[in-house]
């Protein structure tokens, strides 16, 4: 190859040399996304824990007393297939609280901390190099997988060193290592943008997924009251009180009334 | 394989769905449809009306102080105690039985924890209820009755008034007499420092049986630091009972009458800078023992021999509401810094708090 051939690139390598520059860019956004898309996982987290440490708990109790209710009421009309039928979504409704509740509380809150920029810089170049969707096949795609799941955790924990010996392992793998001949590069440039170009699309959608979500929807009622000086979330836990004790009050009647402990 | 991908978000949320985006059994979206409700609500205003009836003293409770953060109430009564409330709950919080006659005034420190007590037994005393403790004794020994007592809102001057025609300014940390101001006429009737401390207004009379027509109420207005008196007025037919600043220090308020019978009785508001009288009101048919200003208002609350605890326009002479409840004359009122409320002691041995209307 002498200089000229240097001075003027072949069309291929023009197409390709064009489409690095173009996967860069890609690149850049998928890790972007991600980097939202986590945050907002965090942030709702966090909410999620308080909501259901303040009414969620309050819903789950209430669910509880009146799938009690539900089934004494049944146990008093043996013959009612509706009550019956009654019974068991109410205790079907309350599973679901109380899981939700567990769920809630089992995840790990994170840090209530934002996330540091050395921490958002180190997860974007993370997410740049070993995305799965840069993946050649599938083997090569399950393995950046599992890279990339532990990424994602060590994000949300904030676990800094984590993230740093995820990358070193992964320059130092083959995997690392591209290919050379300027036919497949393009090839594999080609696959890799029209991946790069997928995963942004799902990537939004998860994003706008997520701040539609109810519980989105809830915070940000919750954060504007805060502003103009109102607790929603008590305001919700002091509403839901009188249901509480009036369900309470029913299921003792109901209790005497069938006359068991 | 779709583009999901199971491994990148099994760390905190299952494959699909976001965890996140809907709770099981709809916990998020029964919270949404609850807080959506209540933001579609007006925004909670509670009613205006009586909120505790503090019942404990054993007698007719006629001085009432609210603390400056509005957090506590005190109360002196002639059962010879003074007690302080916390108002939000209503509980009595503690009582200072010290007195050996009837009190007669109390007014809180700036911090809310001390009160100043004035009591027939001659002397007024500064007392910290948080420990139950007497901290000064002002007057012991001059002999006379106290009737009115008063703190600086910076809490270093006492004003001390009663039987003898002059009130006395003191350090309310060493005792020390700083100035000794001669009234016309005693016996010194209500004392109230102006909002920023500088001036003080005095009400002052004597009743007179026989011989209606003569001068025997004054209202006067000092000036802390010289102890000089500003401007003075001596024509009022009766014992000047209230005295009384607006918020802004602007206005000053009297009332005149007597407790026992139905004579003439004047609420009147002055200009402060000028002595100019603005408003004068005849037509109460009862006495009024008391009344304030509304924080950031020219309308008064006013209690007296009627019951009532009342809303009152001088400008228009006109009743805005009326509070009823007491069963018994009502002697004193006190109202709380962002005038969201009142309290007053009556006849009928109950300190109330009541809600007020906001924006009258």
């Amino acid at each position: 190859m002498d200089a000229s051939d240097l001075l003027n690139p072949t069309p291929e390598e023009r197409e390709l040399s064009r489409l690095l520059g173009e996967l860069a860019g890609l690149e850049e956004a998928v890790a972007e996304r991600e980097l939202r898309l986590n945050q907002l996982e965090v942030e709702l987290h966090v909410f999620e824990v308080q909501y259901l440490e303040v009414v969620g708990k309050r819903y789950a109790e209430l669910d509880t007393l009146l799938a009690q209710i539900a089934d004494l009421e049944a146990g008093q009309h043996p013959d009612s297939a509706e009550l019956l039928e009654r019974a068991e979504e109410a205790w079907a409704r309350a599973q679901e609280s109380a899981d939700a509740l567990d769920a809630g509380r089992t995840h790990p809150v994170p840090g209530h901390r934002p996330p540091s920029d050395s921490l958002k810089k180190l997860f974007r170049q993370v997410a740049r190099l070993i995305h799965p969707d840069l993946a050649e096949d599938e083997i090569a795609r399950e393995k950046r997988e599992v890279l990339m799941g532990a990424a994602n955790r060590a994000y949300k924990s904030g676990d800094e060193e984590q993230l740093a010996s995820i990358l070193r392992e992964w320059e130092e793998s083959p995997e690392a290592v591209v290919g050379h001949g300027t036919a497949s590069e393009l090839l594999r440039a080609i696959r890799q943008v029209a991946r790069m170009r997928d995963r942004i699309g799902t990537l939004d959608r998860e994003i706008a997924a997520l701040k539609e979500s109810h519980l989105a929807h809830l915070r940000a009622r919750v954060e504007a009251a805060e502003t103009s000086g109102r607790d929603l979330l008590a305001e919700m836990a002091a509403e839901l009180e009188p249901q509480l004790l009036e369900a309470s009050a029913r299921l003792d009647t109901l209790v005497k009334a069938d006359g068991s402990p | 394989m779709s583009d999901a991908n199971p491994e990148e978000t099994s760390s905190l949320v299952p494959a699909g769905e976001s965890r996140l985006s809907n709770l099981p059994g709809g916990l998020a979206a029964r919270g949404l449809a609850l807080a959506s409700d209540l933001l579609s609500r007006p925004i909670p205003m509670l009613e205006p009306g009586e909120v505790h009836c503090l019942r404990g003293h054993g007698d007719c409770v006629v001085s009432v102080a609210i603390s400056p953060d509005g957090r506590y109430g005190a109360s002196g009564s002639w059962d010879r105690t003074v007690r302080v409330w916390e108002l939000a709950g209503g509980a009595e919080l503690a009582r200072f039985e010290g007195h050996a006659d009837r009190v007669a005034s109390v007014s809180f420190s700036a911090d809310g924890r001390r009160v100043l007590t004035g009591s027939w037994d001659g002397t007024a005393r500064l007392w910290d209820w948080e420990k139950n403790a007497e901290v000064t004794r002002f007057f012991e020994g001059e002999g006379g009755m106290v009737h009115a007592v008063a703190l600086s809102p910076d809490g270093r001057v006492a004003a001390c008034g009663g039987g003898k025609p002059y009130f006395v300014l003191r350090n309310v940390l060493t005792g020390e007499e700083l100035r000794t101001c001669p009234l016309p006429i005693g016996p010194v009737r209500s004392l109230r420092f102006s909002p920023d401390g500088k001036y003080l207004l005095s009400g002052s009379g004597q009743v007179v049986v026989s011989g209606a027509g003569r001068d025997n109420g004054t209202l006067c207005l000092w000036e802390v630091e010289s102890g000089q008196r500003l401007w003075g007025r001596a024509d009022a037919t009766e014992p000047v009972l209230s005295v009384a600043f607006s918020s802004d220090g602007e206005l000053a308020f009297s009332s005149t009458g007597w407790p026992s019978r139905s004579r003439l009785n004047v609420t009147s508001v002055w200009e402060v800078g000028t002595g100019t009288e603005l408003h004068r009101h005849e037509a109460h048919r009862q006495p009024l023992f008391s009344g304030r200003f509304l924080p950031g208002s020219r309308n008064l609350l006013l209690v007296g021999r009627d019951r009532l605890l009342r809303l009152w326009d001088p400008a228009e002479a006109r009743e805005i509401r009326r509070f009823e409840g007491h069963q018994d004359a009502v002697y004193s009122v006190a109202v709380s810094y962002d005038g969201r409320y009142a309290l007053t002691g009556s006849g009928d041995r109950t300190v109330r708090l009541w809600r007020l209307p906001q924006n009258s």
